[in-house]
């Protein structure tokens, strides 16, 4: 990020734009719109330099730039005199170029001559944000607090690339910024054009502003009510000082036309976390920046925290914390050296569970693939459907095998397909089925059938009695022994007692506290 | 000449009836109306998630396990059972059926009854309604 440095003041002028201006306002609804500043304007710009010097190719190239850097900050005196870098809303580009009083024959070939041109923003900076412009040609960009000071300037990379610039930190939501990009030419840079009449002009001046806060991409409050943000297209040839074409003049250049892309976007960076019913949590890093480095530090609500060493400059950290807390990350990002920190959720780890199926982390997947099979969240809810499955032991080889049952009728409330397998082989260790439903969500309809009824969590009658011919457990009565029946719903799994007992253990839940293992 | 029946059959006559009729609506207590009571207690008592969602939609009041028991009057048996029948019309669109019952008292002022026989068709799940103690409908749910 680059360093405030206490600035030079700058003229940015109460000046209007007279007709401009009150169009401007009209369109706006705001007074301020027209104007480049409300601050007063305190610029080193000679007066004479407005019109006088812009040939003057012995002026100091420093100085020049300088007045280049200060003076599209300014607004003309002149109450009649053109303003080049006219502000406000953006306009057609396929405006009248006649009606424009420059004081110069229009030039039909340069239809955009003068006009600002809109470019698209869609960010509103607020305190503590880290904020940058991305633009789609090479630029340079100068960012100017509340005239007192400015950012050193930054280009961009020709190709397009991001340019981080200073925003209040928090408790500081004063600021006001003006931004302006110029366009840098890769051949002649605004610099060395400045001791040429003709090349200097080739530097072109792009206008950032947010209107309803004056001509300036302005942060002073949190109360935005239009983040667009426009900019100044120069026609090639065009003074930006003081905002007037010498008449007759047209300069070679490269002619600018249409409108330029800016776009102004929060950093992306940001940490997420998949829930995990215990385990290693699976940390991963979202950003769109190139990082440096990264580092992972984990802290604990009841305090202390452990750098995560193991995932030093990794975008993905396994990690199993021993209690509650939250991950933080911090990167470095490549190109500018900036810092920064995400966090991710607090999560929570849970307890393993007593279950020993479930502690094998294939068998919770194929839990959670089962119950996203039956369309947990439709609506209406008789497009879900309940969903079946056994999991089998090869009595040689000792392999698991998670085997789906598909019932082609199953509803929302039932599922009756037999498991037919070979059992002389494989030994049945469970039978599964999911209730497509949130503990206590009302079920209207069970299939085609009223049923106008709330959903109570576990296994339903037929689950235990093994009354019902097809039932799963059906399958292990007949084996003259129980088998574990378990029932998924959205928020809790469920299993009935191994010994055959009537009620339900139930092994996990979605809570609050984040204890959950599928993310519904 | 006609026999004549002596005063105590015929009382004994009327005791299997009304013994038959009272069976007609309460169930025997067995393992489906143990895990009925078990399923129920854990909705009223049990403060860990799910359950304080699942009650809230009961619409019953937290109270302690120990206040949910059976139920075995044969007139609050059969009162429950037309109560429950009434309902099961009303949520499902059934026809009036004699029906037989597992009835839980559900604290002072609420009951809890199920046929443990009936499934809407197609659906493995049956229906527990809690009553008012007037037999007013409060909710009903899965079983």
């Amino acid at each position: 990020m680059s360093a405030r440095r206490p600035g030079r003041p700058y003229c940015a002028g109460v000046h209007v734009c007279g007709v401009l201006r009150r169009t401007v306002a009209t369109l706006t609804g705001s007074p301020h719109a027209g104007c480049l500043s409300r601050h007063s304007c305190e610029g080193t710009l000679p007066k004479n330099l407005h019109r006088s010097t812009w040939r003057t190719s012995s002026l100091p190239a420093a100085m020049l730039a300088s007045v280049v850097a200060v003076a599209v900050g300014c607004d003309s005196d002149s109450p009649t005199g053109p303003r080049s870098r006219a502000v406000g809303p953006p306009r057609s580009p396929a405006f009248d170029v006649a009606s424009v009083a420059l004081g110069a024959p229009a030039n039909t070939a340069l239809p955009d001559y003068g006009m600002p041109q809109p470019i698209k923003i869609d960010y509103r900076i607020l305190p503590g944000q880290t904020v940058r412009l991305r633009a789609t040609t090479a630029l340079q960009i100068r960012g100017e607090p509340a005239c007192g000071g400015y950012l050193d300037p930054v280009t961009v990379d020709p190709n397009g690339g991001w340019i981080p610039i200073y925003t209040p930190p928090p408790g500081q939501p004063e600021a006001e910024w003006n931004l302006r990009a110029f366009l840098v030419d890769s051949t002649v840079t605004v610099t060395s054009a400045l001791t040429s009449t003709i090349d200097w002009h080739v530097g072109k001046q792009y206008w950032a502003e947010v209107p309803g806060g004056g001509a300036w991409l302005r942060y002073a409050t949190n109360t935005y009510t239009d983040r667009s943000l426009y900019a100044w297209v120069g026609r090639t040839g065009e003074i930006n000082w003081d905002c007037e074409t010498p008449t007759g003049q047209v300069l070679p250049g490269t002619l600018i036309s249409g409108s330029q892309i800016i776009a102004v976007e929060p950093v992306l960076f940001k940490v997420n976390v998949t829930p995990n019913a215990f385990g290693p949590f699976r940390f991963t890093v979202e950003t769109d920046v190139t990082a440096a480095s990264l580092s992972w530090t984990f802290s604990y609500t009841a305090g202390g925290s452990v750098s995560v060493t193991a995932c030093s400059n990794q975008l993905v950290c396994d990690f199993t914390p021993t209690a509650k807390g939250r991950m933080q990350v911090q990167l470095v990002e490549a190109v500018t050296s900036t810092s920064m920190t995400a966090r991710s959720v607090e999560v929570q780890p849970c307890p393993p569970p007593a279950d020993s199926l479930l502690q094998d982390k294939a068998f919770r997947d194929s839990l959670n693939a089962l119950l996203q099979d039956s369309n947990p969240n439709a609506t209406p809810d008789t497009l879900r459907r309940e969903r079946g499955a056994i999991y089998l032991e090869d009595k040689v080889t000792g392999e698991r095998t998670f085997v789906r049952i598909n019932d082609p009728n199953a509803t929302n409330c039932s599922t009756n397909n037999s498991p037919n397998h070979d059992f002389t082989r494989y030994v049945l260790l469970a039978t599964i089925h999911t209730h497509p439903y949130t503990p206590g969500e009302f079920v209207r309809f069970c299939g085609s059938k009223a049923f106008n009824q709330n959903y109570m969590p576990g296994s339903s009658s037929p689950d235990y009695n093994g009354l019902i011919l097809d039932n799963f457990n059906y399958r292990a009565v007949q084996n003259n022994r129980w088998v574990r029946e378990y029932t998924i719903d959205k928020w809790t799994v469920n299993r009935t007692k191994i010994d055959g007992g009537i009620s339900d253990e139930k092994l996990f839940y979605h809570s609050n506290a984040g204890c959950r293992w599928y993310p519904q | 000449m006609p026999t004549r029946i002596p005063w105590y059959a015929l009382a004994l006559v009327l005791v299997v009836t009304a013994t038959r009729a009272s069976a007609q609506s309460c169930a025997a207590q067995d393992d489906q109306a143990t895990r009925l009571r078990a399923q129920v207690s854990k909705v009223v008592s049990n403060p860990e998630p799910p359950w304080p969602t699942v009650r809230d939609s009961t619409r019953i009041p937290m109270m302690d396990a120990s206040l949910v028991t059976f139920e075995t009057k044969a007139t609050v048996c059969k009162k429950a059972a037309e109560a429950y029948d009434r309902e099961i019309q009303r949520l499902h669109g059934t026809p009036p059926t004699n029906r037989t019952i597992h009835l839980l008292k559900v604290g002072s002022s609420n009951y809890a009854a199920s046929d443990p026989n009936y499934y809407v068709a197609g659906s493995e799940w049956g229906t527990v309604i809690f009553f008012t103690s007037n037999w007013s409908f409060v909710s009903a749910f899965t079983r």
